[in-house]
């Protein structure tokens, strides 16, 4: 199980968009206070301080590209003290420095919803970095993006099995007079529960210190499971309620967790 | 869809109960919004006014313009498909009210009509040419729309008694009439209490269960200070009004106006809120069949209640309850048997008015 946290984007760009619905939507806490391009493709471009996965939610994309950029074209010092070169001692004290640019491998679906989730781990440049993310979707609809997230990874165990999984409806239902039922369409969303069994030492405090004591029941990008590559599993969730755990082996903990989609 | 427009220090921010992504984005800052209510100033007529009362908001609302100001410009809109085709109900000023760390409150506040009427002001004129004279003299107010007006519109013989609030005197010579007036934008509309402005039909997909019935106990006599006139119900109460003419037939038609209206049944329905706003003086009709009997019933709309949130609206005024008509036996089709042998043959034979069996 993957979480994102903290988000490290600092700087986000686009090639285009509505001017009511600014690129800079897509780092608030809402999937409907989206992102919309003036038409069916946009280049996101992100300015990321460091991480290894990238994840978008509340997407109408049918395809993605993710590209991951470090380094800098240029020239670079090689010392930091500028010596004469003779010929006694080897070495340059300049060179040419080049970037790195990878097209990294996206798992990315659409969802039966119709909105899509994407969910990109690459190995962590160790450095900062920018993200480049080509979307394009169905011609005459304008690309929409709910929420991106890039950043640290804290890599959990995967939950044990019997994740349990339903909806919750935030829609209006009242009885009519002959007693059919009025039903107002409204919001639904997905919901999770499962159990953790973490090493203490490490993972138990990693979701529970370094995550819900410093984020609360903020929303959270989520991969639910590794090993299951279900899509259907990339939430942008809250947590219901906070965490709890029992200490119920010497090295290794449980921690139940129930999570509530967010809109 | 509650559309909300407030301004903060400057900065209009678009607002609603939950998030709409309409042609700008309606952020979900509202916590609680109690229901605007529209009622007549009486169950015989008078001005049917739209009364609102707080707004709840989220303190992230104000996160860059801690504390919350004590008042903002505010308007409300309802939609049900896009925000160019939203209905303003209010455009008037939200008073802070109550803050703590979960939620800032503002009570809303309409416009208030303060424009006054001379004392020794003498009116002879139609009712329509009075509360013209009258309600566009209200600043916010430009026409008086009377195409649901009675038709042959009463006279008004008045002299006004000292100075006179003009909305409160328009409304009380309207229900003295018999008529209802209600103001949207800059228009007032004026509605004959014994007509309807517009009507629709609802069938039982169409209204939330247990629509309510009820009478009021009767008017027994209608009385101004110089007439009065009784009802047919001795045993009930008595309700004064003030007359807006000096001679007694009018005076009499305008109160056997007021006993009618008043002693009519008051239903209640409850439907959700389709498309436009139903509006005051509306004829309102539906078949109940899960009363003991099958019920045509109908309302004209006095007062209405609008649930934003859930997109729900109730509605109130006096009306009628009759049993559902049946078919008469002759449009029913009898059952009709014949006696034929085994093989198929009649076994009857008519002759003249007898029948013989063969």
């Amino acid at each position: 199980m993957k979480v994102i946290y903290p988000d490290n984007v600092n700087s986000i760009s686009v090639d285009k968009q509505n001017a009511n619905y600014p690129i800079a939507n897509v780092q608030n806490d809402y999937i409907k206070k989206a992102y919309k391009s003036t038409n069916n493709a946009c280049i996101i471009s992100a300015g990321v301080s460091g991480g290894s996965a990238v994840a978008l939610f509340g997407m109408n994309a049918t395809s993605a590209t993710v590209k991951t950029r470090s380094g800098q074209v240029g020239i670079a010092w090689e010392d930091t003290v500028i010596e004469w070169h003779d010929g006694a001692v080897a070495g340059a004290d300049i060179d040419w420095a080049t970037e790195t640019l990878t097209t990294e491998t996206v798992k990315f679906d659409t969802l039966s919803t119709g909105q899509a989730a994407l969910w990109c781990d690459f190995t962590d440049p160790g450095t900062a970095f920018a993200l480049e993310i080509t979307l394009s979707g169905v011609a005459g609809t304008a690309l929409t993006v709910g929420v991106l997230r890039s950043g640290t990874v804290i890599d959990l165990a995967d939950p044990r099995y019997g994740i349990q999984e339903g909806l919750h409806d935030y829609s209006v239902q009242t009885e009519l007079n002959n007693g059919a039922w009025y039903y107002l369409k409204r919001d639904i969303v997905r919901t999770f529960s499962f159990a953790l069994f973490e090493d203490r030492a490490s993972d138990f405090y990693s979701l529970m210190h370094s995550v819900a004591l410093l984020r609360g029941r903020q929303p959270l990008a989520w991969r639910l499971s590794e090993n299951v590559t279900d899509w259907q599993w990339i939430v942008y969730a809250t947590m219901q309620a906070m965490p709890s755990g029992t200490h119920d082996h010497k090295d290794f903990s449980n921690i139940n967790v129930a999570l509530k989609e967010v809109v | 869809m509650l559309l909300v427009e407030l301004t903060i220090d400057g900065t209009l921010n678009r607002i609603s109960s939950v998030g709409h992504a309409l042609t700008n984005y309606w952020d979900n800052k509202i916590i609680g919004f109690a229901n605007p209510v529209r009622n007549t100033a009486t169950n015989h007529g008078g001005y049917c006014e739209m009364k609102f009362g707080n707004i709840t908001l989220n303190p992230d609302l104000f996160s860059s313009d801690w504390p919350p100001p004590l008042s903002c410009a505010i308007t409300i809109k309802y939609t049900a498909t896009t925000q160019e085709a939203a209905e303003t109900l209010l455009v008037g000023t939200a008073h802070r009210s109550q803050v703590d760390r979960g939620r800032i409150i503002y009570s809303l506040n309409a416009p208030s009509y303060d424009e006054t009427v001379a004392d020794a002001t003498a009116y002879n004129d139609t009712l329509n040419a009075v509360l013209t004279t009258i309600l566009t003299g209200i600043a916010e107010i430009d026409t008086l729309d009377t195409s649901a007006a009675r038709a042959a519109s009463p006279n008004v013989t008045h002299t006004v008694s000292g100075d006179q609030l003009s909305i409160k005197l328009a409304s009380d010579i309207a229900a003295f009439y018999g008529h209802l007036f209600y103001v949207s934008g800059s228009t007032a509309y004026l509605v004959d209490m014994l007509l309807d402005n517009g009507t629709q039909t609802l069938t039982e997909f169409d209204y939330f269960a247990r629509p309510e019935y009820k009478d009021s106990y009767p008017i027994a006599v209608a009385r101004t200070d110089n007439f009065a006139r009784t009802s047919s119900y001795p045993y009930g109460t008595e309700l004064s009004v003030a007359e807006f003419h000096t001679t007694e037939a009018n005076v009499n038609t305008a109160l056997d106006d007021i006993i009618t209206i008043e002693n009519r049944a008051k239903c209640r329905v409850k439907m959700p809120l389709l498309g436009s706003l139903p509006a005051p003086g509306k004829k309102i009709s539906w078949t109940d069949t899960a009363l003991n009997q099958n019920t045509d019933a109908y309302l004209r709309v006095r007062s209405l209640r609008y649930d934003l949130v859930t997109e729900k609206v109730e509605l109130e005024g006096e009306g009628e309850l009759t049993l559902t008509a049946t078919p008469t036996p002759d449009a029913l089709d009898p059952p009709v048997f014949y006696l034929l042998e085994e093989g198929g043959d009649d076994l009857l034979t008519e002759d003249g008015d007898r029948i013989i069996l063969e």
